[in-house]
């Protein structure tokens, strides 16, 4: 009988004292780091930002820039202006501030922590990128309160104009880390650890940030002049991405296309414009009546697209259309910038360069330029091609008729984005404020640099 | 496996073995002469026993030395007998003692009924079986007060959720604990869960064979599960299984078959075409161009062309009237897509013992297909459960349960590879069947593959033809679990014992979901294969020291103190392959490439607990329960919290003395609860994941290791090393009576409960660079009622009528969240969502709505259009109001019909359904209101009554995109689709036949049980989508979304169990 007692106490104890692990310790999640290597943390930086440039927000431009067409589902309802809080949601939460612009926080933080410039650096140049990017869609946004955490649980909005000029101070910082650059380690997929060319891009991106300005302040045009002097000198500069042929790898504009088959189509009146150009075999197909923009051939819609930050073409696009604005003679910018989008794009070199001098015979103004620009600017770079349209009226589109609604009253071509439900539900008193300030910040509403 | 089937062998030969005994028969009736059925009679000292038939005889073989028989039956006084030198007795049973159930309370202990001071609801063994659910969960749909049971869908395995008095946690699962024979088991929802796409799921309590159950306790408050401490913070579904009894070997066969079908659909019309309206012209455009609209002319002003070699449809091309061969044009019906599911429930057992040891075997085999062509769902459970005396104060028990459930699932949801996505919006002018339908077009590949190869679709295989999906889409599981424990009980004295039990709850699990290539016309896609293979381990120790003593003359003392460790760990390894390189073949191999990942998730929980049970002479009890738990979920310097609870009961008629001819029991109970509860796992620290670049609500993201190498980022959930346990305090008041000789009784409850610091993952402002934070943060109350009434009002010799009803309402309110949170979604998409807001119940339904003018009318523009709102807002409640069940039941001599009635007053649904069927003029009302024009009901921005007429749809001058079901977007704004699905149905009728030995004579069976139900037979809802008892999230928080959502189903079936 006692030996029946006793074979059971030490059954008890067996089991409960089998117990290896702690009870803190089972807390920590065995599939997570605690912490990262620098050159484990770049590779996403630049997917996510380059994976932002074919992302939601990009395809409803598109079509707000009457490049695409709503053929289908939420995409009919952004060919009729019906671009709500929840259009931008995912972007602004995982895309940009909980996405890239966190992780080249981290990223910097611990680089300037241990003395990797490089890491510091590059990281600057994406941030400021994405945050000008984001700030010509929103206009006032989180910028010097942002990315705090706990320190700051509901991040004040900025002037559009404050985070124009912390972009271009936090470029200026970027260049200054990369100037003696160290301790680059791996895992810059665009560059391969080249300081130089990180320079060369952030100063063509300061260019672009101050001709978004440039209807506040012409003299602008002169400043990004400067930049662009320091800017790339080739096609084979520009800072490119290239996509991967695996599904999880692929283009985001690819990855529409065949997640969400035949819902995106090409706009008749882009398709029109392009009549005879080299590109239109490129950009999109017909089908019974109906224009596409993807297939799987096509240089922004195959699952591994390269896809440019900066593009040299810009860089030219730039210059030309500064040198425009300064008297000058934009000739030979303009045409540098055809031939080497349709370099991008995979033209024939002789017949894109047969279309510039074409585009150059009729005479090179500010129109000429953009609307070349417009049309270059297909695939990537479509922030740009808004931010052009809002800046200077070029091309002067036809807005929808049926475009009035409650988020855009006045019916006008947008002039930006909605602030996102996730904000007006977590920091409210924020975004009314922001709202209060940019005349109640509906969708016909100018942002300050394009008022 | 051998070794064990030899042990087995062995057990069964000594039950053979038993000699020595005599017979004892008689009669029990009560006060009136009438004979009582199924009374217990049991040989006192030992298990032997045995029930009375229809005419209250019963006969017993007991041992030679059996002196007297114990005779029980509910809601009589239980008498002992002495049979010494008696072979028949004659038993009267007084009426009067009420509310003798044995009820099964925390951590495996019983009580009985009449002590417990806190609401408990038993539910029988036979309501369950009769119910025919597959699912253990929605057998208790509207039999308990205060719980709610809601099944995602009608597919074969769908997971169902129940929730015992609303809801308390934000980011935890709401739903009760299971727990058999005193082992708690796992009831998550396989795999990932149902999201919002993908396929219904199960959940694990699908692997609990009803058959094997012998009776079901509901714990519903904080003082009927204290005990169990934090697992139990949402109440506990407690499951004793049957065991055996001393006695000849019992032996159970039984049979059933069913049949099921659809039960409710959405209306579609069958009167437009395919096409669009462009500068007031409806237009044709058929499946060849890959367009989506059901906006083109009358179906009547369109006819076949006759080309033999157009792949969409056998008869031709459709051609505007006069252009083609004559043969009118047809609108097609796509509800024939649907079959009649069939079920077929094969369970045998086998039980009884020596009075050394008592034995219970059994075996089950279900097999189910759907309402869907290839959706089946199946389970096979083995279970042996012994009790063995080994010495006369050593009792041991073991028990095995061996299942293998799973099946064939259906894409369903937001999901373009889903059933019931391409049906509804299929065009009336496509055959989706190609002159087939149901199984036998599921069957045949030309049904869903065009001769080029590409997708037969109204859309060219922009969205998956339904057939394609049941075909090319296999999404099944296998899971292999063992519930076991092992349990010795050592009994020092006849009031004092000890106890231990080692409980554990095991599977693997195994899924596998392909999408085929799907490339030509419109379908872009190269294919994909997903692979997951989980492994759960629940492990649970009990260590008890108990007693129970006559303390005093008048005093009882009960007294358990107990340790308790629990420890769960889940492991899944998935591995998605995608660009398949071969059609038609789903394993891993098929792929280009390949990503795998791993998740794995531990917890471990101490507590120790004690509970002291006082009795005044057997009118007055009170019960104290106290547990102290450390939890590994909590960070270390606050991972220790207490639940606790106080309860009495007071028999007042006991304790008043009174003495009533209509007054027969009258109890009133109190009870006070607190339970502590702890946070999600892996809260306490911040960490870095494997990268992944998204961002995009459409469309999938970028997946680490990717451009050859691989990455890593911060996690997105700010950690919170301060979190503190949560406290949900509950009080309850309660009272029972029993009238007129118990023809009529009342149970009513009435509780508070307020949770506080509960611990939530807040939304941040994503400008934070975190999304969610950790945090103790938020207030939720709930007070409800709940009612139970059961009346005899007819009872005669022959002839009974039962009727026994609940009733459930609350109000879960959700009074505060964190500081500044304004909202946080459980659910469903950036559009629409279910979400909590302060000051509003627990989930409103939460989207765009129109604008309204102060007094709330609608405000319309000056083109006659009511406006958008901007912003969101709460649109609509999931809560009922109430809802009742209602049983009646007639029982003729051998033959009972039985009818469970459900109502269910208020509750609101998004039908996102309805707004895309609307949006793409494939639902009726879209073709109803097609040429209508109306007023809308509104005032102008000036406050002056709108008179301003616009045509709904069509009209000369109109284009699609000024359509009153698309001028507000896809699938209109969330609004226009909030509808109340308040329903009567009748959930279950059964018409039972009892046949037993006196009609069978000679042969060699002692009862033979038929059965024929119905379930969920009749329905009436004004709700228009599919019946609104369904849930988009499964077994999720978030309720009240139907987004393409699974039909559910009516059934019929029959059943014939044999007992030898």
């Amino acid at each position: 009988m006692k030996r029946n007692i006793y074979i059971f106490i030490a059954m008890i104890l067996l089991f409960t004292s089998s117990c290896e692990k702690s009870l803190e310790e089972l807390n920590l999640n065995p599939t997570r780091l605690t912490s990262v290597d620098l050159r484990l943390m770049l590779p996403e930086i630049q997917s996510q930002a380059m994976y932002n440039e074919g992302n939601g927000g990009s395809r409803a431009i598109g079509i707000i820039m009457q490049q695409f067409l709503g053929i289908d589902a939420q995409q009919i309802d952004y060919n009729n202006y019906i671009l709500g809080e929840d259009l931008m949601n995912n972007y602004w939460s995982t895309g940009l501030y909980s996405g890239v612009l966190r992780s080249c926080d981290v990223m910097i933080k611990q680089a300037v922590e241990e003395g990797a410039s490089f890491y510091e650096g590059v990281g600057k140049i994406i941030m400021a990128n994405q945050f000008g990017i984001a700030t010509s869609y929103f206009g006032d946004i989180p910028f010097s309160d942002a990315l705090k955490g706990t320190e700051s649980l509901k991040p004040a909005y900025d002037a559009q104009q404050s985070v124009y000029a912390g972009v271009l101070t936090m470029l200026d910082e970027g260049i200054a880390a990369l100037g003696g650059a160290t301790g680059y380690g791996g895992g810059d997929i665009i560059y391969g650890g080249d300081a130089a060319l990180w320079i060369k891009t952030a100063k063509g991106l300061k260019a672009r940030f101050l001709i978004h300005q440039a209807k506040k302040n012409p003299g602008n045009f002169a400043a990004a002049l400067s930049e662009l002097s320091g800017s790339y000198t080739s096609s084979e500069e520009e800072s490119k991405f290239t996509f991967g042929t695996a599904e999880t790898q692929n283009y985001s504009l690819a990855k529409f296309g065949i997640e969400r088959p035949s819902t995106l189509g090409f706009h008749p009146q882009f398709a029109a414009m392009l009549d005879g150009d080299p590109r239109a075999a490129l950009y999109f197909k017909e089908s019974d009546g109906t224009l596409f923009y993807y297939d799987p051939t096509f240089p922004f819609s195959r699952n591994d697209a390269t896809v440019p930050m900066l593009s040299y073409a810009e860089v030219k696009f730039m210059e030309a259309e500064a040198t425009v604005a300064g008297g000058g003679d934009a000739s030979a910018a303009l045409k540098a910038a055809i031939v080497s989008n349709m370099n991008l794009v995979g033209v024939d070199p002789a017949e894109g360069a047969a279309y510039a001098d074409g585009v150059i015979a009729g005479g090179v103004d500010a129109e000429t330029i953009l609307t070349e620009a417009y049309k270059a600017y297909y695939g990537y770079n479509f922030s740009t091609t808004w931010a052009n349209y809002r800046r200077t009226g070029v091309p002067n589109i036809t807005p929808s008729s049926d475009g009035v609604n409650g988020f855009n009253p006045s019916g006008v071509v947008p002039r930006r984005f909605l602030y996102v439900e996730g904000e007006t539900q977590t920091n409210s008193d924020n975004v009314a404020a922001a709202r209060a300030s940019q005349n109640g910040g509906l969708l016909d509403v100018n942002v300050w640099a394009f008022e | 496996m051998k070794k064990l089937s030899l042990f087995f062998v062995a057990f069964l030969m000594t039950i053979c073995a038993a000699i020595g005994q005599k017979s004892i028969s008689g009669i029990v009736t009560d006060a009136e002469g009438l004979a009582l059925i199924g009374a217990n009679i049991t040989a006192k000292g030992s298990s032997i026993g045995t029930i009375t038939d229809l005419d209250g005889n019963f006969s017993l073989e007991v041992p030679d030395e059996t002196t007297s028989i114990v005779v029980s039956y509910t809601g009589y006084t239980t008498q002992e007998i002495n049979i010494e030198g008696l072979q028949n007795v004659s038993v009267i049973l007084a009426e009067g003692q009420f509310l003798e159930e044995v009820v099964v309370t925390a951590v495996g202990l019983e009580a009985n009924r009449r002590s417990i001071g806190y609401s408990v609801q038993n539910v029988d063994a036979s309501e369950l079986l009769d119910s025919k659910e597959t699912n253990i969960v929605n057998a208790l749909s509207g039999k308990v007060a205060g719980v709610q049971v809601t099944s995602s869908a009608g597919s074969p395995g769908a997971s169902s959720s129940i929730k015992i008095r609303g809801s308390v946690s934000v980011n935890k699962s709401n739903q009760p604990l299971f727990v058999v024979d005193g082992v708690p088991i796992d009831n998550s929802t396989g795999g990932e869960g149902n999201g919002v796409g993908g396929s219904d799921q199960s959940n694990r309590a699908i692997d609990i064979n009803p058959n094997d159950i012998a009776s079901m306790t509901v714990l519903k408050g904080a003082s009927a599960t204290a005990l169990y401490g934090v697992r139990a913070a949402n109440g506990a579904i407690v499951i004793t299984t049957k065991k055996g009894k001393a006695g000849k070997p019992v032996v159970n066969i039984s049979a059933s078959y069913g049949i099921s079908q659809v039960n409710k659909l959405p209306e579609l019309q069958n009167t437009y075409a395919q096409g669009a309206f462009n500068n007031g012209v409806a237009v044709y455009r058929g499946p060849e161009t890959a367009e989506g609209d059901s906006w083109g002319p009358l179906i009547s002003d369109l006819e076949f062309d006759g080309d033999t070699d157009y792949f969409f449809d056998k008869k031709g091309k459709l051609v505007p009237k006069g252009q083609g061969n004559g043969t009118p044009a047809i609108g097609y019906d796509p509800y024939n897509f649907f079959i009649t599911g069939q079920t077929l429930d094969l369970n045998a057992s086998v039980a009884g013992g020596t009075d050394k040891v008592r034995y219970y075997i059994s075996g089950g085999k279900l097999s189910q297909t759907g309402i869907v062509p290839n959706a089946d769902f199946g389970r096979t459970s083995f279970r042996t459960t012994l009790n063995v005396d080994i010495t006369e104060k050593l009792e041991a028990s073991v028990s095995a349960n061996y299942v293998n459930s799973g099946g064939s699932r259906i894409q369903r949801g937001s999901n373009i590879n889903g059933v019931m996505l391409g049906l509804v919006r299929n065009t009336p002018t496509f055959d989706i069947g190609n002159g087939l339908a149901g199984q036998a077009a599921a069957d045949d590949v030309s049904t869903y593959v065009n001769p080029d190869g590409s997708q037969r679709s109204y859309r060219w295989g922009v969205y998956d033809s339904p057939y394609w999906a049941v075909n090319k889409n296999p999404t099944n599981d296998d899971v292999n679990r063992i519930i076991g424990y092992a349990g010795l009980k050592y009994q020092f004295t006849d009031w004092l014992f000890a106890s231990y039990k080692l409980g554990v709850d095991t599977y693997s699990e195994r899924f596998l979901s392909a999408f085929d290539i799907n490339q030509g016309g419109g379908g872009n896609f190269a294919g994909l294969v997903n692979q997951r293979f989980g492994g759960n381990k629940d492990l649970n120790s009990d260590l008890i020291l108990g007693m129970n003593k006559q303390v005093a003359d008048k005093f009882s003392l009960g007294l358990v103190v107990g340790y308790n460790v629990f420890d769960t760990r889940y492991t899944q390894q998935s591995t998605t392959g995608t660009t398949l390189s071969a059609p038609n073949f789903y394993h891993i191999s098929n792929a280009a490439d390949i990503t795998t990942g791993e998740s794995i998730q531990e917890k471990r929980i101490h507590g120790v607990y004690g509970t002291i049970d006082l009795g005044y002479n057997d009118w007055a009890f009170l019960n104290l329960t106290g547990r102290n738990d450390w939890s590994s979920a909590l960070p270390v310097q606050n991972n220790t919290y207490q639940s606790y609870s106080a309860s009495l009961g007071l028999a007042i008629t006991e304790a008043l003395n009174i003495q009533s001819d209509f007054l027969d029991y009258g109890k009133l109970r109190a009870s006070y609860g607190v339970i502590g509860n702890d946070a999600p796992i892996y809260a306490t620290s911040n960490t870095y994941a494997q990268a992944f670049s998204g961002g995009d609500g459409f469309i999938t993201g970028i997946t680490f290791p990717a451009f050859g190498g691989n990455a890593f980022e911060r996690s997105t959930q700010l950690a919170n090393e301060e979190l503190r346990p949560e406290k949900a305090t509950t009080i309850e008041l309660g009272a029972e009576i029993k009238l007129f000789n118990g023809r009529l009784g009342a149970d009513v409850t009435w509780y508070d409960t307020r949770s506080e610091d509960i611990i939530i993952a807040v939304q941040l402002p994503a400008s934070t660079g975190f999304t969610t934070a950790v945090q103790n943060s938020g207030v939720i109350t709930n007070t409800g009622w709940e009612v139970v009434l059961d009346a005899v009002p007819v009872r005669t010799k022959n002839f009974r009528w039962d009727i026994i009803a609940n009733f459930t309402t609350y109000d879960n309110i959700v009074e505060e969240l964190a500081e500044g949170v304004d909202d946080i979604g459980l659910a469903g998409f950036t559009s629409t969502s279910v979400d909590l807001v302060p000051g509003l119940p627990y989930s409103v339904i939460y989207g765009d709505g129109f604008q309204r003018a102060d007094d709330g009318q609608l405000i319309i523009g000056s083109d006659g259009w009511p406006i958008a709102a901007t912003s969101k807002q709460a649109l609509g409640d999931p809560n009922p109001d109430y809802t009742v069940g209602l049983r009646n039941s007639l029982t003729y001599k051998g033959v009972t019909l039985s009818g469970l009635l459900d109502f269910r007053k208020g509750g609101d649904m998004w039908c996102g359904t309805c707004g895309i069927i609307n949006y793409f003029g494939t639902s009726k009302i879209s073709a109803d209101e097609r040429n209508d024009v109306i007023i809308f009901d509104g005032v102008t921005a000036e406050g002056t009554p709108n008179t301003t007429p616009v045509a709904i749809a069509q009209s000369p001058s109109a284009s699609e995109a000024q359509f009153y079901r698309r001028r507000y977007g896809f699938g209109g704004i969330s609004e226009m689709n909030i509808h109340d699905t308040s329903w009567i149905r009748l959930r279950e009728l059964t018409v039972k036949f009892n046949i037993t030995k006196d009609v069978l004579k000679n042969l060699p069976i002692e009862r033979i049980n038929v059965a024929l139900s119905g379930r969920n037979l009749w329905l009436s809802t004004k709700y228009p989508g599919i019946d609104p008892e369904t849930n988009l999230t499964g077994a999720s928080n978030g309720y009240g979304l139907d987004y393409f959502n699974m039909p559910n189903t009516k059934g019929y079936s029959a059943t014939v169990n044999l007992t030898f």
